[in-house]
């Protein structure tokens, strides 16, 4: 199935709107700069949506810096810090014993302090190990995405594009993955409380927190209706001029017609 | 021109949506003040709903569904809907760019579908 109007509308919108609101800008004494941010924020954000392929995606190819900064920052922390416990932990642990002077157990007190901070670091280390399985479920759902795209678009140009745009896109996927897992492993016992603090969100792009309620108020027809009949149980529905968004891609029609019963 | 000649309804959608994520990101870095993002959101509102017009040239699929209607309510001339276990049909007249296979049939079965559906009467003109 194809979303090409769902794309061609949007991009029609942002340079509507954009063109539109030059003026504005100007009359609120902001320049040119800032709406060109505008339309690049925008952009990134509709990519990031996935409900549709846009033409500026080709263009620029990129992944949001920060998710990546976020993940990249994460492992080497861990990493390090199970280093020094293997080795200050270990020779520690040996030591302490043999050694009873004040100065001696003033100084190991500080190495056991140490490792009482990090004995509880390995642990989110295993559960970013466990955790990893449970990405490759996104992975799934990114290669699905993209194989329905090769299908539609049968230029081989684009094939290939997606391709290398699928690698950027699991890589964000997967850095997701593992941060929502940290959290889940971490406070499993409280799985409800975290989802509503939303603290992971907020860790996250917040756009990314955005697309997947969209998805999940999912199925969301937004239109106007001509004219809505009922007889009995049974209605009719006359609509137009919707967009509406099925298992997280965007449509758009012109028409639409719905019968049902009540 | 008004502002309140356009529905807002569309907000609520994904390019809408993306927008005022936009707007907020710029407010938030005090680059623009909240009444220049209303002022963009309603011409917002005003170019979706032209570009959204048959005579716009761009929406011209045809969409029709049939399920177990949940719940209706009507207020305030907006009907909301929401449709279970509903086949929904898509003619997709988009034949530009891709190989020339005129319409694409597709069929998508949705366990629960929400349709938000504003007067039109009374939209736009």
């Amino acid at each position: 199935m194809s979303n090409f109007e769902a794309r061609k509308l949007f991009e029609n919108i942002v340079e509507d709107v954009i063109n539109d609101s030059r003026q504005d800008f100007e009359d609120s004494g902001i320049d040119e700069s800032t709406l060109q941010e505008l339309r690049r924020i925008w952009c990134e954000r509709l990519s990031q949506s996935q409900v549709a392929k846009f033409s500026w995606d080709d263009e620029e190819p990129e992944e949001p810096p920060s998710v990546s900064v976020g993940g990249g920052l994460n492992y080497p922390l861990v990493s390090n810090k199970s280093d020094i416990v293997g080795g200050g932990g270990g020779g520690g642990g040996l030591n302490t014993p043999d050694d009873t002077s004040n100065g001696n157990v003033l100084s190991y007190g500080n190495v056991t302090d140490s490792i009482g901070l990090e004995l509880s670091k390995p642990e989110v280390d295993e559960d970013n190990s466990t955790g990893l399985l449970l990405p490759k479920i996104n992975q799934a759902d990114g290669t699905v995405e993209f194989t329905m795209y090769s299908e539609t678009s049968k230029a081989k140009e684009l094939i290939h594009k997606l391709k290398q745009n699928s690698n950027n896109q699991q890589r964000i996927n997967q850095t997701d993955g593992t941060f929502g897992d940290d959290d889940d492993g971490d406070d499993d016992i409280f799985n409800d409380s975290d989802d509503i603090n939303s603290d992971l969100d907020d860790d996250l792009e917040s756009d990314k927190s955005d697309g997947e309620s969209g998805e999940q108020e999912g199925q969301l027809m937004l239109c106007l209706y001509d004219r809505v009949q009922r007889i009995k149980n049974k209605w009719k529905f006359n609509l137009k001029e919707g967009i509406a968004n099925i298992d997280g891609r965007d449509y758009v029609f012109h028409k639409a017609t719905g019968e049902s019963e009540w | 021109m008004s502002n309140s000649a356009y529905y807002e309804l569309y907000r609520r959608s994904t390019v809408g949506v993306t927008l005022a994520d936009a707007l907020d990101t710029l407010i938030s870095d005090e680059k623009i003040q909240p009444q220049l993002a209303n002022t963009i959101l309603s011409n917002f509102d005003r170019i979706i709903a032209d570009n959204l017009k048959l005579d716009a040239n761009v929406a011209k699929s045809k969409l029709t569904f049939k399920g177990v209607l949940s719940s209706y309510n009507l207020c305030d001339d907006v009907w909301t809907l929401i449709i279970k276990n509903v086949i929904i049909k898509m003619s997709d007249v988009s034949s530009e760019g891709a190989s020339v296979t005129n319409s694409i049939d597709s069929e998508i079965n949705v366990d629960k579908f929400k349709i938000v559906a504003c007067n039109s009467k009374r939209a736009g003109d």
